[in-house]
């Protein structure tokens, strides 16, 4: 029993993978959902900004991760309409203003007034440079919006020049530039709040910004954003996908032990044969 | 001049950068907003090249004839075919958004997805704890992984407390020593640049 | 089973290049091709607009400095051409002049000196911890002198530190990598199949 378990083939094990992850999709469980702080840090800063506040949101995804940074995005731009604050889009990942513009359609906000209460200024190229100028200069980096126009021709950039204009900047971003870039050269010189939004793997590499309060609070991976749309009491894709989350983890820690009990046996078996009387053996 | 010149340029922009962010002179951070406002028109020229690199390399292997040839033309073709959409008929066009989508979108979330197969595989067939070392890396990870799935607090209440302790504390604590060496090690690495002593950047060659 | 053609051929992407992890195939091989030549298309035309945006409009606009960047962006292509490779020189001495300026004042500041102070303020017992932790840590990476002895456990518990930070790191790989997997299925499922 046990060797058999030790030599399942490859595509076995990817079978039983889609079908664990699959059916709780098709037929959910519903295994409770508790709130983190964290995720709750981040729902009380946008929860606390006044009606009217101008929001920078950074739409710093790519398509390759948009399973897991599109339902962050969606959950906050939700709880951001809610609030009646401006947005301003932009992104300094090159796909990014695309992955905006459908943001914007499916959480409603182009049914606001484009221009006065919300706008895509699309991509600059850069990288942490270009992070750097935004702050700056803000109109003066993202001199037009997506389709080419001044970004000053439109209402909602009156007054806005560089990164103290900002209430608070929303960044969703898997990688650079990303939530390093903005505390760096944003909060570093300008100390305007910080809510990023990042994949599970990037979670532990921003913790330290967090401890050393430089970001205000990190949404981290799908769970943060299925938490998130709790929050909001708008449950999508994030809390759909939570019961197959778990029982991928489950399917995962199942294997790494299998494995370790393997090696475990045949290391003792290899010792009982080098040394059948069991003595003197030391590792 | 081929190589002095260019070396001398990134010093002092590098230098004017520097100080732009700690001297509160007028003239310094005027100049330091134009010359980052310049590196995104040059990065932008720079996204360029890879597509030229790509455009090189399969019009070789169509012109050759090579057995991968069909391939290289599907490459060629939905390159430009996106190009011309792009250009002509922007990027909030319905055919745009028919190639962004259900192209670009679909074939790249399924090529970072498809890593959960190989890293179960990999579970199943690598993941020994063969030292002290090897022991902690994978229990911790273990528990984060239950402690950041709904499953975890339906367990053990441990988990998702623990998962939170382990990120917060020790966690911070090894990313952060990371975090400060890489930091000076940014600040050497300029040091070196802007002094001449690294020009690999400036490729090979007088 | 959705009848749109943009679903389709999504779908069929999906399946051509999830195939990949049963093995290389001629399917997969057209996905793959698709994808880059529509990724490097869609990067040329984010470029082409940033020039036409930032750089263009300005110079239209009678704002003549803005020939500087264009010229030197052009200068990046002489590389393809033997006599003249070295002008591409000029454009990337700018750019690693900004980008290494940039990095180095962000590091110091936000890297360094604010996790320093972060890491000081202790006022409570995983504050003690975490400071204990990121000194441990930190003589891990000291090289200059070995550590023997007594002395030498505190690189050896900044060891173990890291291993957990690293154990941390693989653990919420495994959760990311699982929600795109999962992102993927939701759209078969949901979007071409219509069973969800």
């Amino acid at each position: 029993m046990m060797r058999s378990l030790q030599s399942i083939p490859r595509s076995w094990l990817y079978v039983i993978l889609i079908v664990l992850l699959a059916w709780p999709l098709i037929k959910p469980i519903g295994i409770k959902l508790d709130i983190s702080d964290e995720t709750r840090r981040c729902y009380e800063a946008i929860e606390s900004l006044e009606p009217g506040s101008v929001v920078v949101f950074g739409f710093d995804y790519s398509a390759g991760n948009k399973a897991e940074m599109e339902p962050q995005a969606l959950a906050v731009l939700r709880h951001l309409l809610r609030r009646n604050v401006k947005v301003i889009g932009l992104a300094f990942v090159e796909q990014g203003p695309i992955l905006g513009e459908q943001a914007f359609q499916k959480t409603g906000w182009t049914e606001k007034q484009y221009g006065v209460d919300y706008i895509n200024l699309g991509y600059r190229a850069g990288g942490q440079g270009t992070v750097a100028a935004f702050a700056n200069d803000i109109p003066g980096t993202f001199n037009t919006d997506i389709s080419g126009k001044p970004s000053t021709s439109f209402p909602i950039m009156e007054g806005i020049k560089t990164a103290a204009d900002i209430d608070l900047i929303v960044t969703i971003a898997p990688g650079t530039p990303g939530p390093e870039d903005y505390v760096r050269q944003v909060f570093s010189s300008y100390q305007t709040p910080l809510v990023c939004g990042v994949p599970a793997v990037a979670i532990t590499q921003v913790a330290p910004y967090v401890q050393a309060k430089q970001i205000k609070g990190i949404l981290g991976g799908s769970p943060a954003a299925a938490q998130y749309e709790l929050l909001i009491e708008q449950p999508g894709d994030a809390v759909a996908a939570m019961d197959a989350q778990s029982l991928a983890h489950l399917l995962i820690v199942a294997v790494i032990i299998l494995r370790n009990i393997g090696y475990l046996a045949e290391k003792k078996a290899s010792n009982n044969t080098a040394n059948p009387s069991g003595r003197g053996t030391h590792s | 001049m081929k190589s002095t010149v260019p070396v001398v340029i990134t010093a002092v922009i590098g230098i004017v950068m520097i100080l732009d962010f700690f001297l509160p002179v007028q003239s310094v951070n005027n100049m330091a907003s134009l010359l980052q406002s310049w590196g995104i028109v040059i990065s932008a020229f720079a996204m360029g090249l890879g597509a030229v690199n790509l455009l090189r390399r399969h019009t070789g292997i169509i012109a050759k004839g090579e057995k991968s040839m069909l391939y290289s033309l599907l490459l060629v073709g939905s390159m430009i075919l996106t190009i011309i959409v792009g250009l002509f008929f922007g990027t909030g066009s319905k055919l745009y958004d028919f190639l962004f989508t259900n192209i670009l979108s679909a074939a790249s979330s399924t090529l970072y997805a498809s890593i959960a197969f190989y890293i179960l595989s990999a579970a199943y067939r690598a993941f020994v704890a063969k030292n002290l070392d090897g022991w902690i890396l994978l229990l911790t990870g273990v528990v984060i992984m239950l402690g950041t799935a709904p499953i975890g607090a339906v367990i053990s209440k441990f988990f998702p407390a623990a998962s939170q302790w382990i990120q917060d504390i020790p966690n911070t604590a090894g990313m952060r020593a990371i975090m400060m060496g890489a930091a000076l090690g940014v600040v050497s690495s300029a040091v070196k640049t802007f002094l001449g002593y690294d020009k690999s950047y400036l490729g090979q060659g007088e | 089973m959705s009848t749109s053609l943009g679903v389709w051929v999504a779908g069929l992407m999906t399946i051509a290049i999830v195939s990949l992890v049963w093995k290389e195939n001629p399917y997969y091989r057209v996905a793959e091709h698709l994808y880059v030549g529509v990724s490097a298309g869609h990067a040329v035309v984010m470029a082409f607009n940033n020039i036409r945006d930032s750089a263009v409009k300005p110079l239209m606009a009678g704002n003549y400095l803005w020939i500087v960047p264009i010229v030197l962006g052009v200068m990046l292509y002489a590389r393809y051409f033997k006599q003249i490779a070295w002008y591409s020189r000029f454009p990337v001495s700018v750019l690693v002049g900004i980008g290494m300026g940039v990095a180095t004042r962000g590091a110091i500041h936000g890297d360094f000196v604010q996790q320093i102070s972060a890491t000081i303020r202790v006022g409570s017992l995983n504050d003690v911890l975490l400071l204990l932790f990121t000194i441990a840590s930190l003589s891990y990476f000291f090289f200059s002198r070995e550590a023997k002895g007594a002395a030498g456990a505190i690189p050896r518990a900044g060891r173990c530190v890291l291993m957990i930070a690293f154990g941390a790191a693989f653990g919420t790989t495994v959760m990311g990598r699982m929600a795109l997997l999962i992102g993927r299925i939701q759209f078969v499922l949901g979007e071409f199949l219509g069973i969800m």
